[in-house]
């Protein structure tokens, strides 16, 4: 059985994309607002839900997907992992995704996988990053930047990120930058093309080193608008939006091949809130194939990198390359 | 009255100044990226 938490933008996706991807797998749905259940959903005998999760550990669950508001996926890690219930966590927070990292023991004593930060950035990012650098002998330095947010959950966590220190691997050390300062104009594939991005609290570099401990600079960087610098320091003042609509990630990985200097460039396009929801949706369809290899980390961590975008591309979200040279208009 | 003069100019200020900021974003990127190709995964 797989499990669901949280029926907001990605998982309400998530749980539409399972129904039809996964018709063999019952499935487990807790979230408060069951409306965005779809009338169309094809076998609602084999969807239990739930309000809340105190019945997940009486459940027979064998890998439970927290598509839950940033914040909040520790603790539930914590009780899934005990019972031996693997865990692929949304969370694009530092606090979630360092926590869930250190949960690694633990998994291994229980038989559980981990997959921390499964989303657009990180996720599909550091699978990026995993790709090209196989074309490379060595890599020296890893940025990557983000447009665009998912569903208001994920709007407010941009929000949060925006004012809280970024976490950057340089040369050899951790350093604390402030939230909203280095100012980047950093060209996204088309629709999105240049974007002003800053830093912010991103958890790609934490789950980048474990995959590239030997490169000097790993730094994240996400796009925001002059509004949302000046109002960072304060509380949200308007809701967010439902979706916030189609947005891109950018990774840059430069190294050396055969003694040369390589600067590669990789991007997607996608809406955030669906790219997650494919991120999950393939995670959990090589759970279920026994695909998954290592224990505890990022994407790139978990599974090949090749294969995973493979299954990416076939679902729906566009992968780019960029190679500098424009296309000619007839 | 002064008070409430100066309250006004505030805020004619403050939608002056938000306007002006909105106006730059708009015109920050007229250019074209181009050069991006789909990646080969095979």
């Amino acid at each position: 059985m797989i499990g669901i938490l949280g029926l907001g933008a990605v998982g309400s996706q998530l749980l539409q994309r399972l129904n039809t991807s996964l018709p063999q797998i019952p499935l487990f749905v807790s979230g408060p607002d069951r409306k965005k259940v779809s009338h169309l959903m094809t076998r609602k005998n084999s969807i239990i839900f739930c309000d809340s999760n105190e019945k997940l550990e009486d459940q027979n669950i064998q890998i439970l997907v927290l598509s839950c508001s940033s914040g909040h996926h520790l603790q539930t890690a914590q009780r899934a992992i005990k019972n031996g219930i693997s865990v692929i966590s949304t969370s694009n927070k530092l606090s979630d995704v360092v926590g869930l990292l250190k949960l690694e023991d633990e998994a291994k004593e229980n038989g559980a996988v981990i997959v921390a930060g499964a989303a657009f950035s990180p996720g599909l990012t550091c699978a990026l990053v995993d790709f090209a650098s196989k074309e490379l002998d060595s890599v020296d330095e890893i940025h990557v930047a983000k447009d665009g947010t998912g569903g208001p959950a994920c709007a407010k966590q941009h929000h949060r990120a925006m004012k809280r220190p970024s976490i950057e691997w340089c040369d050899g050390q951790w350093v604390r930058r402030p939230g909203g300062s280095g100012r980047e104009l950093v060209w996204f594939p088309e629709p999105i093309a240049g974007a002003d991005c800053y830093r912010a609290a991103l958890p790609d570099p934490i789950l980048l080193k474990q995959l590239f401990p030997l490169a000097s600079r790993i730094t994240a960087r996400v796009s925001a608008s002059r509004q949302d610098r000046f109002t960072s320091w304060l509380p949200m003042l308007t809701p967010p939006h439902r979706d916030g609509g189609v947005g891109a990630v950018r990774v840059e990985i430069r190294g050396r091949l055969e003694n040369h200097s390589v600067t590669k460039v990789i991007g997607a396009v996608s809406s955030p809130s669906t790219a997650t929801a494919i991120v999950t949706e393939v995670l959990c369809e090589m759970f279920v194939k026994k695909e998954l290899t290592s224990q505890t980390g990022g994407v790139a961590s978990v599974c090949d990198s090749t294969d995973f975008l493979q299954k990416i591309k076939k679902k729906g979200i566009r992968v780019v390359e960029f190679d500098g040279i424009p296309e000619e208009k007839s | 009255m002064r008070q409430l003069i100066r309250v006004l100019i505030a805020l004619l200020g403050a939608v002056g100044i938000s306007i002006i900021v909105k106006s730059k974003e708009a015109g920050n990127v007229p250019l074209q990226s181009g050069g991006w190709r789909d990646l080969e995964t095979d």
